[in-house]
């Protein structure tokens, strides 16, 4: 058993931590530090998890009937319905482009930046042992990108909406859309340069910051998975802006590139969009793989399974990642021989996948498990993220996809990939790390009964859009045909139910930050028993993250209660 | 095996939540048992009772009108109504949801609606014999109505299916074409795995999470970290699995993608929002789709492979026919094909499944199958936009109006919709980006061939596809006679 005292910083005396090593708000608003930019982005964030998640209740309300009636009776009532026009039309353009505002926010200002913006930010240098990431300036700039993209969504939701659904589709967005489409693709272009700086930043921390003695197999498996998160968005991300750019350019210089009114081609725009998109889905879902390996080797005091296994895999999925886009577009008209290759490719992705899943599931073996709430919530992401990658190998499968693309199922599919996915991991890890960012403890049995609430809702809302889907009800439909109300209704019921659970989370852990609430005796350095470097550094973190440079004779998943008696050498 | 009672929580330790969490796993299995015993009952065949119930419904329907015009009249009726109606409503109740879906015997399902029907029509011809007595009392009539309304209400009971009915599927979604069969079974198969692997990695987590529940601070825990054997298993196993899985659909997918060389050929074209479909071996034969109704967009005989070749006159549509189990992008300025055989007569729903803007939701047409011999009389009686004997130059003008699409965009009541409205329009003076016109036949055929030629004020951002090559003259001048009505 390695003995890592000699680096453990408690022997110090307590100093003040980064939440108030420096006073001012130009000492947050400049700071470079990665711990309060993490936090930066953790708060914005959520904010925009609230906008979209608020956007999503309302279309869900509207579907509790098949007619259009909600978002036009609210309309009415607001006064907002132009009374020359037909108001069917506008409401039916409102829910249009709330769907789009809950799709585009999501994607570019939440799911993507949430795990490596926030958590990444202030854990990676924590557990490589590092003073700071690589370029602490860059990593501030970032932010500011960040947040400049963010205002450009929020001009856009302020000039009108934006009504193209979050792929922004040609010849709809260039050529048809009376909404805001310049304002939203530019935002998503400025975002994109934040991703890229971000990996890039992260990239270079992890090849020249580590702390002397952690090769590459005792990096904990979080900092793997970012690894090739930031390898996808500095490859990838650059597509996506040439994309949109020429997107702008068609439609303020009407040179035709996607528009074949203009002797463009349309499948052309798709075929660029998802060779950013579908490895975007794997810088979504990564990051989540990340916290998750940590969540269950610390809450079971295990070695985690086949560590090897699980980091390579992460590398694996990135790199084939990059050759899978065409799965998305099965039926939209491209050749049968490229369908029939990316079919083929993709089910190439879904066997890293399993290796990690049953590897998660082995590290439990012989263990000693503790249900605490983000325990709970990494074994919560067991079961919803299974169903999520096995209704892939549905969509993957090219006969049985024809029947289910653009439906309900693919609906509930990557709902069950990102939110049950990658949030369900993000809310697991903000847990887990909740007192080394805020100091702060919350509640552990309001924690329980918000992990209780979200799973039941999260379920009850997605797992019957598979069946509607596989009964033949398309997405992004503001009325539909009266045989798909009862489950439409269970659905929506459903997502009260996790909007009740994800607020009930949001105000005990906001009411773990009030003055009040402040513990008595400061939190322990590793309140779960955790062994990687983020754990021997004082809670919060001090400024400069530890009192001298960490050394690592071991891997991070070395816990003293692991039974070594009887244990054969066979290095 | 599961319950390893030896090693209870030492004295002194709180118990954990493990075994509450494993008692709510064990329940959540019985119930779902116990609604895989719900649907099973559920499915049971009812083809006798339906024929006995029909017979009931029809007995009461000769007993109500029996007592309204033989007995002690109307007050009579309505209480043989009373009291024979709420058991007979139980047995309906029931029938509607296996009828609903399409669980009854098709034969059993006709004879079923005969008896009904006829039982309703017996009643509702009360409404001519009494007609004396209710034009004299009004309370009296309106006894009658709310008689016949409400036996209309038992005998022909709505047919949407229970809730459990909806939620299993393939219980609603009938396999109409030749393709659906395959499609489904292979479905079936990733459900089977899925469900399995499932399963068994949940059972082994759950056994897991109950078995080294933590009961002490200081409880010891494996140094296992990797196992080559099993990390190669689980590896290879699934990969063996999804070979397997990409080479059946890819055989599916094959097939669907090589039409037969003798298909009819039909030709689709998308437009915002609608449908509209035509046949180059029956010219003059044309559908279309309308955001108002869910009209017949689509005719094809059963038996007989049909090759679609559509293209879109402005954005992506997709052409999602559930039924058939076929979709396929409608991408403009590209031809794109789909084929399938359809093996079952009935009307389907027809979707656009790609995005397309407002009314996307509102892109729904009905395909209609028919018995091979019925189709090509069909074709020439319903597809034919002629005029026929008997009928003026307006009102072919508004089945124009109706079944060219023209009413996805325009209305006949003033209310805007994405074009102006056709009312009052005739001989109206309109400011357009050319300067003003006087709208004569002149300017509308101008605006049918050459949409954007003269573009109305207020409607800069609307691009109306063309219609040559589809409406001729007489179509142009009968439109003309229509709006011409609408003052």
């Amino acid at each position: 058993m390695a003995d890592d005292k000699s680096t453990h910083d408690s022997a110090h005396a307590r100093e003040p931590s980064y939440l108030v090593a420096q006073k001012g708000l130009k000492s947050w608003l400049f700071t470079v530090d990665h711990k309060r930019l993490g936090l930066m982005y953790l708060g914005s964030t959520l904010l925009f998890f609230f906008i979209a998640g608020m956007s999503a209740i309302l279309f869900r309300t509207e579907l509790l009937t098949p007619e259009g009636d909600f978002i036009r009776r609210g309309l009415e009532m607001l006064g907002m319905l132009d009374p020359d026009k037909n108001p069917a039309i506008q409401s039916a353009t409102v829910y249009n482009k709330l769907f789009t505002v809950h799709g585009a926010v999501m994607v570019f200002l939440v799911i993507i930046p949430s795990v490596p913006g926030a958590l990444g930010n202030f854990l990676l240098p924590l557990m490589l042992g590092a003073k700071d990431v690589a370029f602490p300036r860059l990593n501030l700039l970032s932010f500011w990108v960040y947040t400049l993209g963010a205002l450009f969504f929020i001009y856009t939701l302020f000039a009108g909406g934006l009504d193209t659904g979050w792929t922004f589709y040609t010849p709809y967005s260039s050529n048809f859309s009376g909404s805001a489409v310049i304002s939203a693709t530019f935002g998503a272009f400025i975002l994109g340069f934040s991703s890229i700086l971000t990996g890039l930043n992260f990239m270079v921390t992890i090849h020249k910051m580590r702390a002397p003695g952690m090769t590459w197999n005792r990096m904990p498996l979080f900092c793997w998975s970012i690894y090739a998160t930031a390898v996808i968005q500095v490859l990838a991300t650059p597509v996506l802006a040439i994309t949109l750019l020429l997107l702008i350019v068609e439609k303020t210089l009407n040179v035709g590139i996607f528009d074949p009114a203009m002797g463009g081609d349309p499948v052309l725009f798709q075929h660029f969009f998802w060779f950013y998109s579908h490895p975007a889905v794997y810088i979504m879902i990564l990051p989540g793989f990340g916290i998750i390996s940590e969540l269950i080797a610390v809450h079971s005091r295990k070695h985690i399974f086949g560590y090897k296994a699980i980091a390579l895999s992460s590398v694996a999925i990135a790199i084939i990642s990059f050759v899978v886009w065409g799965h998305h577009m099965f039926v939209s008209g491209q050749s049968e021989l490229a369908g029939i290759v990316f079919s083929f490719l993709t089910f190439a992705v879904a066997v890293p996948t399993a290796i990690k899943v049953f590897s998660w599931v082995a590290t439990l073996y012989k263990g000693s498990i503790q249900f605490n709430t983000p325990m709970l919530y990494g074994l919560m992401f067991l079961f919803t993220f299974s169903i999520g990658g096995l209704t892939g190998v549905f969509l993957g499968t090219l006969s049985v996809d024809v029947h289910l693309h653009d439906t309900y199922f693919v609906v509930a599919h990557f709902h069950y990939v990102m939110m049950g996915g990658t949030i369900i991991a993000f809310i697991g890890g903000l847990h887990h790390w909740w007192s080394k960012m805020t100091g702060r403890e919350y509640n552990e049995t309001h924690g329980k009964w918000g992990a209780l609430l979200v799973f039941i809702g999260f379920n009850m809302t997605f797992f019957n859009q598979f069946v509607l889907g596989q009964q033949g009800m398309p997405r992004r439909y503001y009325t539909y045909v009266p045989q798909f109300q009862q489950q439409h209704v269970l659905s929506t019921v459903g997502s009260y139910i996790l909007t009740v659970g994800l607020m009930w989370t949001a105000i005990y852990l906001l009411a773990s930050l009030r003055k009040s609430a402040a513990p008595k005796e400061p939190i322990p350095d590793s309140p779960w028993g955790g062994a990687s470097l983020e754990w021997t550094t004082q809670t919060p973190p001090i400024e400069h993250n530890f009192h001298g440079q960490p050394r690592v004779d071991t891997d991070p998943y070395n816990f003293p209660q692991i039974d070594r008696t009887g244990e054969v050498d066979h290095h | 095996m599961i319950l390893d009672m030896s090693k209870a929580p030492e004295p002194g330790v709180a118990p954990t939540r493990a075994p509450r969490l494993f008692v709510a796993a064990r329940a959540l299995s019985w119930l779902s048992f116990l609604l895989v015993l719900v649907l099973s009952a559920g499915s049971c065949k009812k083809d006798d009772l339906a024929i006995a119930t029909a017979n009931r419904v029809d007995a009461l329907a000769d007993e109500i009108v029996t007592s309204a015009t033989e007995g002690e009249g109307i007050d009579d009726a309505q209480l043989v109504f009373f009291v024979e109606a709420p058991e007979l409503r139980v047995d309906m109740q029931e029938l509607a949801v296996v009828y609903g879906s399409q669980r009854l015997d098709p034969q059993t399902a006709k004879q079923f609606d005969e008896i009904r029907g006829g039982a309703a029509e017996k009643v509702a011809n009360l409404q001519i014999a009494l007609q004396a007595e209710a034009k004299e009392d009004a309370a009296f009539a309106e006894k009658l109505d709310k008689l016949i309304s409400d036996f209309n209400e038992l005998a022909i009971m709505n047919q949407t299916p229970a809730p459990w009915e909806t939620l299993t599927p393939w219980a609603t979604l009938p396999q109409a074409s030749t393709f659906a069969g395959s499609t489904d079974l292979l479905y079936l198969f990733i459900v089977g795995l899925s469900v399995f692997f499932f399963v068994l990695v949940m059972g082994v987590q759950g056994w897991f999470m109950w078995k080294y529940r933590r009961r002490s601070e200081d409880q010891k825990t494996s140094s296992i970290s990797h196992n080559g054997k099993i990390e190669f298993l689980w590896s290879a196993i699934p990969a063996v699995l999804l070979v397997v899985i990409f080479i059946w659909g890819e055989v599916d997918y094959l097939k669907q993608t090589i039409p037969p060389p003798d298909a009819i050929q039909v030709r689709v074209t998308g437009r915002q929002w609608f449908w509209s479909v035509d046949y180059p071996d029956y010219p003059g034969v044309q559908f279309s789709s309308s955001t108002e109704d869910n009209a017949i967009t689509m005719v094809v005989p059963k038996g007989r492979p049909v090759q679609l070749t559509m293209t879109s006159e402005d954005v992506l549509h997709d052409l999602y026919i559930p039924a058939f189990r076929v979709k396929r992008d409608v991408v403009p300025g590209r031809y794109t094909t789909l084929w399938f055989e359809a093996s079952q007569v009935g009307e389907f729903n027809l979707y656009c499944a790609e995005y397309c803007g407002d009314q996307h939701s509102a892109m729904i047409g009905r395909i209609k199958v028919l018995e091979p011999e019925n189709f090509v009389a069909y074709l020439s009686e319903a597809g034919k936009l002629k005029q026929e004997d008997g009928e003026t130059p307006a009102q072919f003008g508004k089945r124009i109006y109706e079944r060219r699409g023209c009413n996805a965009c325009h209305s006949v009541d003033g209310s805007p919709k994405v074009g102006p409205s056709w009312k009052g329009l005739w001989a109206r003076s309109e400011s357009t980006d050319k300067g003003p016109v006087t709208v004569d036949a002149n300017y509308i055929s101008e605006s049918i061939y050459e949409p954007n030629a003269k573009i109305v004020s207020g409607y800069e951002g609307v691009k109306m596809p063309s219609y040559k090559g589809q409406l001729d003259t007489t179509h142009i001048s009968a439109l003309i006679e229509y709006m011409k009505t609408l003052k």
